[in-house]
C-alpha cells in the first residue's frame, strides 16, 4: 500500500487529541466529602465497569474515526494483482509534451500555467516504474525535442522538464501528435503514451485532424491523454491591433490611429488604453467592452521628438492573466524622402523630352530625392537596396541579371512601377514576370482626351488623393496597351473604354504598378496633364510606405531582408531582450528565421541607428484562453481528458494498476461516526436517566393511614 | 453560651406556639397532666369497677350498683399524667454532611429537637435529650422546666458530629437507661445498620414507649446532584471511591429508595410513627405539620 498525499499522515498526530482529552477529563476528578458510600458503591457496583467499557468504547471509536478520515486524506492505494495482470506492470513509453505557447503563461491564483504543467509532468515522471522510458518536448509554433529518444533516466526527463521557460509563440498542434508518433515509432515497447500538458486552447485545436491522425498514428498505438489546467476559463483582453493613419512619423504632427481590445472574458472589461510613442505617453482612453465583444479605439495625439529613424510605439492595457497580449508593438518610419531610381529604356533624343526628365521633375517637385537615372544596361550592375521604388520607363527589355535584381528587390519589399513606351512590345514584357499583366497590343487612339474611373477608391495609392468627389483628370492619349491582367492583379483605375490605367499587384512582399501610359510624350500628353505629377509622386510615396515596413509581425515568423537595409554591409540585429547578433554583408531574404519574443527588433549598421524596426507581437489566437470541450476533443481524437494536479494523481494511481482504498475508508469512518453517536447518545441517556425519579420526603406512611390511632394494648401491662 | 433563639426565630417560636405534642399510648409521667395513663387515678373519665377491697377509699364505693346486687364495687377513674419525651439526635459524622445552601442534617436535627422541645417545655411536660454516635455522647434524663430547655440547647450546641456511628448499641443502651414509658423522638440519617436500628427500635416499643423516627436527609443525598466526576470520600471511615454520579444516579437513587422503603415497612410493624425530611424544607414547617397531621390521625 502507498499513499498519493504523504504529507496528510503528519495528520495522525490529530490522534493524540482524543486520547489527550479522555486522560484529562479523568485527571479533572474533584473529590468530594460524603455523608456515606454504602448507596454509591452499590451504584458503582453496576454502572461502573460498563461506564467505563463504554467510555474506552467511545475513545476508540473516535481515535478510529480521527484515523480513518487521516488515512483517507492521505489516498492510499493497493498495488492489485489483477490490475498487473491487466498491464499495471507492462513496460511503457511516455511521451511528455508540454505546451510553452503565449497562452501558458497565463497566471492563475499566483501560478502561471507553465508551471503547473511541468509539475504535472513530474507527476507522471513520478509515477513511472524503472522499466518505463520517457521522452520530452516543448510545444510552440514548432515542437522543441528536449529528450528526442526515449530514455530510461528518468532524472534527465526530470531535469529537461524542468528547463522548459514560458515562450511567446503561437501552439501548432498537429506538429506534437506527428513528432509523438515519430518518437514512438524508433523502436520503443509495451504501452505508448502521449501526456500533452496543455491548456487545450479552443483555437488551437482548429485543424484538419484527418491528415494527422491517419493510418500511420493508428498504427503507432499511441494513447493520448490531454492534461490540463485546474481553471480551464481565465478572464483574458488583448490589444489586438494598432492601425496609424499617417504612413510616416513626422516630429509635432498631430497623428491619428485605431486600437483594437478584445476581451475574452465573460465578465465585462473596464481599463484604461494608454498609447506610448517613444517614452512618451502620448494618448490615453478608457474602455468599456461587455464580455466576448471587441472594440475599436479611437485616439489623436502628436507626435513626440524621436532620435532615429523609427518610432516605437506600444498600445497596452492595464494588464491581466495573461500580460503578454496587453501590449501591441508597432513602428513607424520617421518621414523621409522617397528614393527612387529611374531606368530609361529610350536613352536617344533630348533629354528634356525623356521619361526620366518628367519624372525626375515630378519627383523633385513632390519633396523626393532627385531620382537616380541609368539605362537597362547598368540596371544589371546597380545594387537596388535603398531605393524604395524602382521607375521603369520604355524598358523594353532587362537581362537576366537585372531580372534577377528586380526579383530579389521585390522579396526584400520593394515597389516597382512600370511605364510603357514606343520601345516596348509584347514578346520584349514578355521576359519580365514581375508584371502583374501581359502586354497584348499597342492601339492607336483618335485625338481627345480619356475619362478615368476609379475602380478602388479605398486603395492606398489614391488614398487622400482621388475619390469620386475628386475624380483622375481626363488623359490626353494617343496610345494605348491593352493588357491582360494576372490573377493576382488588379486595375486601380480604369480608362473611359474599359482599359485598365493603372495595374497594381502583389508579389511576395514587393508591389508592382504598371501605368498604361509613357512617362514622355510617345503615347500622349500625360506628362503634360494635371494627373501625371500626383500619379507619380503619390507611386513615390506609395513605395516609402511599402519600404517602411508596414504591419507588424507575429512571434514565431521571419523578419524579412528589407530596402531599407544596404544589402553589401554587415548588420546587426538587436532582439527585444537586448541581445545582438551579427550579420554578414551579403545577399538575403531573411534577417532571423524565427523571431522568438514579442518587442522590437532593430537592425542597421553597427554602431549606427537602426535602419530597419520589426515591431513583433504575440499572436492573437494565444489570447482566446477558452479551453475545448471534453466532448467535442474527443470527436478530433480519442484522447482522455484529465484537468488538475489531483485529478491527474488519481487517473494515475487508475491506470497504474493500483486500487484507491479511501472511498472504503471514508464509508468506514461513517460509520464508525455514526457508531459514536449512537453510543455517545446512549451514554448522555444513561448520564440522564436518573434525573427524572425523585424521592418523596414529608409524606405519610401509607401503611399507617386508617389504621387507629388508639389500639388495643399491644402489649400486656406491666 | 447558645440559647434557644439561636436555634429559633421569633416567628418560628410564634408558629409553634399553638401547636402540641401528644402521644399515641398511654404514658407513665411523675406528675398530673395532659396524657393518657395506665393507672386508674383521679380523672373525671370513668374506666370501669373493681371489686371493693379493704382499705378503698369509700368515696369511691358505686352505691348504685351495692343497690342492684347487694356487693361492694368501687368505681375507677382514668389517670392522665404529664409526658416524658425523650429525644434522641444521631451526633455521628455523617450528620454533619451539608450540601451547598443547606445547614448539615445535625443542624436541622436540632432546629427540628429545639422546635419539639419548645413545644413540650410549653405543655408542661418532661424532656430529656440523648446524643449519640458509636456510644451515648451525652444525656440529660427528662425534666420540665425553662432551665431545663436552656440546658437542653446548650447540650445539643456542645456536640460536634464527627465520629463513626453504632446506632443500634447505643439505642439499646438507651432504651435501658428510659424505663417508664414516653414518647421517644429519633433523629437520625439511619446511615447505619438497618437491622441493628430497628432492633433497637423494637426494644423501645416492648418498652411501650410511642417512638417517632425522623430519617434527616440533605437533598444532594436525596438526588445525588453532582454533575462530574468525583472521588467520595466516607465522612465517618475515610474510605474513597471515584464515580460519575450522573451514570449512578439512577441506581443509587434505586438503592437509596429500597432503604427508606425499608425503613418504612419495618415502622409500620413496629407501629412507629416514621417520617422522611429534607434539609432542603422549613423545619418549623415540617414540624407544624407533622404534628396536625398527628392530632389529625389522633382524633
Amino acid at each position: 500500500m502507498s499513499f498519493l498525499s504523504t504529507g496528510m499522515l503528519f495528520g495522525l498526530g490529530a490522534l493524540l487529541a482524543p486520547v489527550v482529552i479522555h486522560l484529562w477529563r479523568q485527571r479533572r476528578v474533584v473529590q468530594v466529602r460524603f455523608s456515606t458510600l454504602r448507596f454509591l458503591k452499590a451504584a458503582a457496583a453496576r454502572t461502573s465497569r460498563s461506564s467505563r467499557i463504554e467510555n474506552v468504547l467511545l475513545l476508540f471509536l473516535r481515535c478510529l474515526l480521527f484515523a480513518l478520515l487521516v488515512l483517507a486524506a492521505a489516498r492510499p492505494v493497493l498495488s492489485s494483482g489483477n490490475a498487473r495482470l491487466l498491464g499495471g506492470d507492462v513496460p511503457r513509453t511516455a511521451v511528455l509534451a508540454i505546451d510553452n505557447s503565449a497562452s501558458m503563461s497565463c497566471k492563475v491564483n499566483g501560478t502561471i500555467r507553465l508551471e503547473s504543467a511541468k509539475a504535472q509532468a513530474l507527476a507522471v515522471i513520478d509515477h513511472l516504474k524503472p522499466g518505463d522510458d520517457v521522452a520530452v518536448m516543448a510545444v510552440g509554433d514548432a515542437p522543441q525535442l528536449l529528450v528526442a529518444e526515449p530514455t530510461l533516466d528518468h532524472r534527465v526527463a526530470r531535469q529537461m522538464v524542468e528547463s522548459i521557460l514560458p515562450g511567446e509563440s503561437l501552439s501548432d498542434f498537429p506538429s506534437v501528435f506527428r513528432e509523438a508518433r515519430k518518437i514512438v515509432a524508433r523502436g520503443t515497447h509495451g504501452l505508448r503514451e502521449l501526456y500533452f500538458f496543455t491548456d487545450s486552447q479552443a483555437t488551437a485545436w482548429r485543424f484538419d485532424p484527418k491528415p494527422v491522425f491517419d493510418e500511420a498514428w493508428e498504427k503507432s498505438g499511441l494513447r493520448p491523454v490531454v492534461v490540463r489546467p485546474d481553471n480551464l476559463n481565465p478572464s483574458n483582453a488583448a490589444v489586438a491591433n494598432v492601425k496609424i493613419s499617417a504612413p510616416f512619423a513626422t516630429a509635432g504632427s498631430p497623428v491619428a490611429g485605431v486600437a483594437v481590445v478584445e476581451n475574452f472574458s465573460e465578465r465585462p472589461l473596464q481599463d484604461v488604453l494608454e498609447i506610448r510613442i517613444g517614452a512618451e505617453r502620448v494618448a490615453q482612453k478608457p474602455i468599456d467592452i461587455a464580455p466576448g465583444a471587441s472594440m475599436e479605439v479611437a485616439f489623436e495625439a502628436q507626435m513626440p521628438q524621436i532620435a532615429g529613424h523609427w518610432a516605437e510605439g506600444v498600445a497596452s492595457i492595464e494588464g491581466d492573466n495573461l500580460p503578454a497580449d496587453d501590449r501591441f508593438y508597432f513602428a513607424l518610419p520617421v518621414s523621409r524622402p522617397p528614393r527612387v531610381l529611374v531606368v530609361e529604356g529610350q536613352q536617344a533624343g533630348d533629354p528634356r523630352l525623356r521619361s526620366g526628365y518628367y519624372l525626375g521633375k515630378a519627383l523633385v517637385a513632390g519633396g523626393a530625392v532627385a531620382p537616380r537615372t541609368i539605362s537597362a544596361a547598368e540596371l544589371d550592375e546597380t545594387a537596388l537596396e535603398g531605393f524604395s521604388a524602382v521607375f521603369l520607363a520604355d524598358v523594353a527589355s532587362l537581362g537576366d541579371r537585372a531580372l534577377v535584381r528586380l526579383d530579389r528587390y521585390l522579396q526584400s519589399g520593394g515597389t516597382i512601377a512600370f511605364f510603357p513606351g514606343d520601345l516596348v512590345s509584347p514578346a520584349g514584357l514578355a521576359r519580365m514576370d514581375f508584371l502583374p499583366a501581359k502586354l497584348l497590343d499597342v492601339l492607336d487612339l483618335p485625338a481627345g482626351r480619356l475619362g478615368t474611373l476609379i475602380s478602388e477608391p479605398g486603395h492606398p495609392l489614391l488614398a487622400n488623393a482621388w475619390d469620386k468627389d475628386t475624380p483622375f483628370p481626363a488623359l490626353p492619349q494617343k496610345k494605348l496597351g491593352r493588357w491582360k491582367l494576372g490573377a493576382e492583379a488588379s486595375s486601380l483605375l480604369t480608362f473611359s473604354n474599359g482599359t485598365p490605367f493603372v495595374i497594381f499587384a502583389r508579389r511576395g512582399p514587393g508591389r508592382v504598378l504598371v501605368i498604361n501610359a509613357s512617362a514622355d510624350r510617345a503615347w500622349g500628353d500625360f506628362p503634360l496633364s494635371p494627373g501625371f505629377l500626383p500619379l507619380v509622386q503619390q507611386t513615390a510615396r506609395f513605395s516609402s510606405e511599402q519600404s517602411g515596413g508596414g504591419t507588424s509581425l507575429t512571434v514565431g515568423t521571419s523578419l524579412p531582408m528589407t530596402p531599407n537595409l544596404p544589402a553589401d554591409q554587415a548588420l546587426t540585429l538587436k532582439s527585444p531582450d537586448g541581445t545582438e547578433s551579427a550579420l554578414p554583408a551579403g545577399e538575403k531574404s531573411v534577417l532571423k528565421d524565427h523571431a522568438e519574443n514579442s518587442g522590437f527588433y532593430e537592425a542597421g549598421p553597427p554602431q549606427e541607428p537602426a535602419l530597419q524596426v520589426f515591431p513583433v507581437n504575440v499572436d492573437r489566437r494565444e489570447s482566446d484562453l477558452r479551453a475545448i470541450a471534453p466532448d467535442a476533443l474527443r470527436k478530433i481524437v480519442p484522447a482522455e481528458t484529465v484537468s488538475g494536479l489531483d485529478e491527474l494523481n488519481l487517473w494515475l494511481a487508475k491506470t497504474r494498476g493500483v486500487v484507491p482504498l479511501w472511498p472504503p475508508l471514508l464509508l468506514l469512518a461513517l460509520a464508525v461516526f455514526a457508531a459514536e453517536a449512537c453510543l455517545a447518545n446512549l451514554l448522555a441517556r444513561n448520564r440522564a436517566q436518573g434525573d427524572e425519579q425523585h424521592i418523596k420526603t414529608g409524606r405519610l406512611n401509607k401503611r399507617r393511614i386508617g389504621v387507629s390511632f388508639r389500639p388495643a394494648e399491644p402489649e400486656t401491662a406491666p | 453560651m447558645a440559647s434557644i433563639t439561636d436555634l429559633l426565630t421569633p416567628e418560628a417560636m410564634r408558629k409553634l406556639e399553638t401547636l402540641v405534642l401528644r402521644s399515641r399510648y398511654v404514658v407513665e409521667g411523675f406528675r398530673a397532666g395532659m396524657h393518657a395513663s395506665p393507672l386508674k387515678g383521679a380523672s373525671v373519665e370513668f374506666a370501669d369497677h373493681r371489686q371493693y377491697v379493704k382499705g378503698d377509699n369509700l368515696r369511691n364505693l358505686d352505691w348504685k350498683v351495692f343497690g342492684r346486687t347487694e356487693r361492694y364495687y368501687v368505681k375507677r377513674f382514668e389517670e392522665e399524667t404529664s409526658l416524658r419525651t425523650h429525644v434522641v439526635i444521631d451526633g455521628s459524622g455523617s450528620m454533619a454532611y451539608g450540601s451547598d445552601g443547606c445547614p448539615s442534617k445535625y443542624d436541622y436535627a436540632c432546629r427540628i429537637a429545639a422546635a419539639l422541645g419548645y413545644i413540650v417545655s410549653r405543655q408542661q411536660d418532661a424532656l430529656g435529650l440523648t446524643i449519640f454516635d458509636e456510644e451515648i455522647r451525652a444525656h440529660v434524663p427528662a425534666r420540665s422546666g425553662s432551665r431545663h430547655l436552656r440546658h437542653f440547647i446548650e447540650m445539643l450546641a456542645a456536640h460536634r458530629p464527627e465520629k463513626p456511628t453504632d446506632t443500634g448499641r447505643s439505642l439499646h443502651a438507651l432504651a435501658e437507661m428510659v424505663s417508664r414509658r414516653g414518647l421517644i423522638v429519633l433523629l437520625s440519617d439511619l446511615f447505619d445498620n438497618s437491622d441493628a436500628i430497628f432492633r433497637a427500635i423494637a426494644h423501645f416499643r416492648k418498652k411501650m414507649h410511642d417512638v417517632i423516627l425522623l430519617q434527616v436527609l440533605d437533598p444532594c443525598e436525596l438526588e445525588l446532584s453532582l454533575d462530574r466526576v468525583a472521588e467520595f470520600i466516607d465522612m465517618e471511615t475515610g474510605e474513597k471511591l471515584e464515580l460519575d454520579p450522573a451514570l449512578a444516579r439512577l441506581c443509587y437513587k434505586q438503592e437509596l429508595q429500597k432503604a427508606i422503603d425499608g425503613c418504612r415497612e419495618k415502622c409500620a410493624v413496629l407501629n412507629v410513627d416514621y417520617r422522611l425530611v429534607s434539609t432542603a424544607d422549613s423545619f418549623e414547617d415540617f414540624v407544624a405539620q407533622y404534628l396536625a397531621e398527628r392530632r389529625r390521625m389522633s382524633v
